[in-house]
């Protein structure tokens, strides 16, 4: 529970900065992960305030956010790519997973589905992070990663530790602490240096 | 005497067909390949177009070999779509699934482009993998993605002025009343009609639109 209650608090942390930061920029990248946090934390909001008896069938609840959840981070990613022409496949699958569980009640398709795309994302988000030096695409990654461990491990202490090392990771790269230490711009750091050393040259 | 006739005439429809819909598909490949030629670019509209009437003659040609020939052949290659899986409601299926994709494409709708593609080919992993073989999931595909896909590229064809989209509307329109009327001799007549308007579609005779769309 109190794992639950740190991992919940981190996340609204999150959110609240992943809304800032949307509405600062108005990019749709963030408004696709604050809609990804939201399904993330749904579980945990309800598993606090004690609302799971309510739903009726948990296990199917929680595969369907997974879907949800699952459909909307390969959706930005493609938007990241700009892939416009697949943009309908994640919808398409998540459609056909959806059915696929309704109709035969087991969950092993969508777990094969879920473990393939999360590689998939992982391995992008985090090319992608490093290719561009983007911290918050890297820890987006960072986040995905220790994420699906969370899910692929039955072990609850240890899905929630995953969970928090997976949203504290995401606030790293939201704090810029991933591009201030980890992916140094060499280029960059070089060309401030020498306008400072000529500063001082000139000055002298 | 009607009869007579109207036996004639649906028998006659079946090798009437292929050398019809087959001459089509050679023709709208050939324009693809002169075009190619022409831009260096494959022209995806004509490319489609192609795919349906290829679909549409892979069709034909099982029914001709089915009930004109009389060939026992395999469950696979039998006409029926509603019990079995078959290449006839392959067949179908994909023309509906380039009809709509058709529309995408005329529309310029970039991010639906390949979504009809993707829903049909899901449709087919779901209906083999999942729903032990019920086809009833492929009939229902077939008939309401015929209704959306004619609506849709009638609607594209005065939206943008296309001959293409409405050529196809027209052509389907006729090939679909031919399955949904029972009455024999205007069933021919119309089997006859939409061939010879396909015909008349294919060399570019039908022009109800002035200005070409870009």
């Amino acid at each position: 529970m109190v794992l639950e209650i740190i991992f919940l608090v981190l996340g609204i942390v999150a959110l609240i900065s992943i809304g800032y930061r949307w509405r600062r920029d108005n990019n749709k990248l963030d408004l696709f992960l604050i809609i990804v946090m939201v399904g993330i934390l749904t579980p945990t909001i309800l598993s606090v305030f004690n609302l799971t008896p309510l739903l009726v069938q948990d296990v199917f609840f929680k595969i369907y956010l997974g879907i949800f959840v699952v459909t909307l981070a390969l959706q930005f990613l493609l938007y990241l790519k700009e892939v416009k022409k697949i943009y309908s496949l994640p919808i398409i699958i998540g459609f056909y997973m959806g059915i696929s569980v309704a109709i035969t009640n087991q969950s092993m398709v969508w777990t094969i589905y879920a473990a393939i795309a999360s590689i998939f994302l992982i391995s992008i988000l985090i090319r992608e992070g490093l290719k561009n030096k983007n911290g918050y695409i890297f820890g987006l990654g960072i986040f995905f990663i220790f994420f699906s461990m969370s899910n692929a491990f039955g072990s609850e202490i240890f899905g929630q530790i995953m969970n928090i090392l997976a949203i504290t990771c995401l606030l790293t790269g939201l704090a810029g602490l991933f591009d201030k230490y980890l992916l140094i711009n060499k280029e960059e750091k070089n060309k401030i240096r020498n306008i400072w050393i000529a500063k001082i040259l000139g000055e002298k | 005497m009607i009869v007579e006739i109207s036996e004639f005439l649906s028998r006659m429809v079946y090798p009437l067909e292929i050398t019809v819909i087959g001459l089509m598909a050679i023709f709208t490949i050939r324009k693809v390949i002169i075009d190619k030629h022409k831009t260096g670019n494959i022209n995806w509209v004509r490319m489609i177009i192609f795919g349906v009437f290829l679909s549409f003659f892979i069709q034909s040609l099982l029914g001709f070999l089915n009930s004109f020939l009389n060939l026992s052949l395999p469950q696979f290659f039998s006409t029926m779509r509603d019990s079995y899986l078959t290449l006839g409601g392959i067949a179908i299926g994909s023309i509906v699934t380039l009809g709509i994709m058709l529309v995408t494409f005329s529309n310029r709708w970039e991010s639906l482009y390949y979504a009809p593609a993707f829903l049909y080919a899901g449709l087919i992993i779901m209906v083999v993998s999942v729903t032990g073989f019920d086809f009833s999931w492929h009939v229902s595909y077939i008939e309401y993605g015929a209704l959306i896909g004619l609506a849709f590229l009638y609607f594209t064809a005065f939206r943008l002025k296309d001959n293409a989209a409405l050529g196809l509307a027209i052509f389907f329109t006729l090939a679909f009343s031919t399955i949904i009327l029972e009455l024999p001799l205007i069933n021919s007549l119309l089997n006859i009609g939409y061939l010879i308007f396909g015909l008349l579609f294919v060399f570019g005779r039908f022009r109800v639109f002035k200005e070409e769309v870009a």
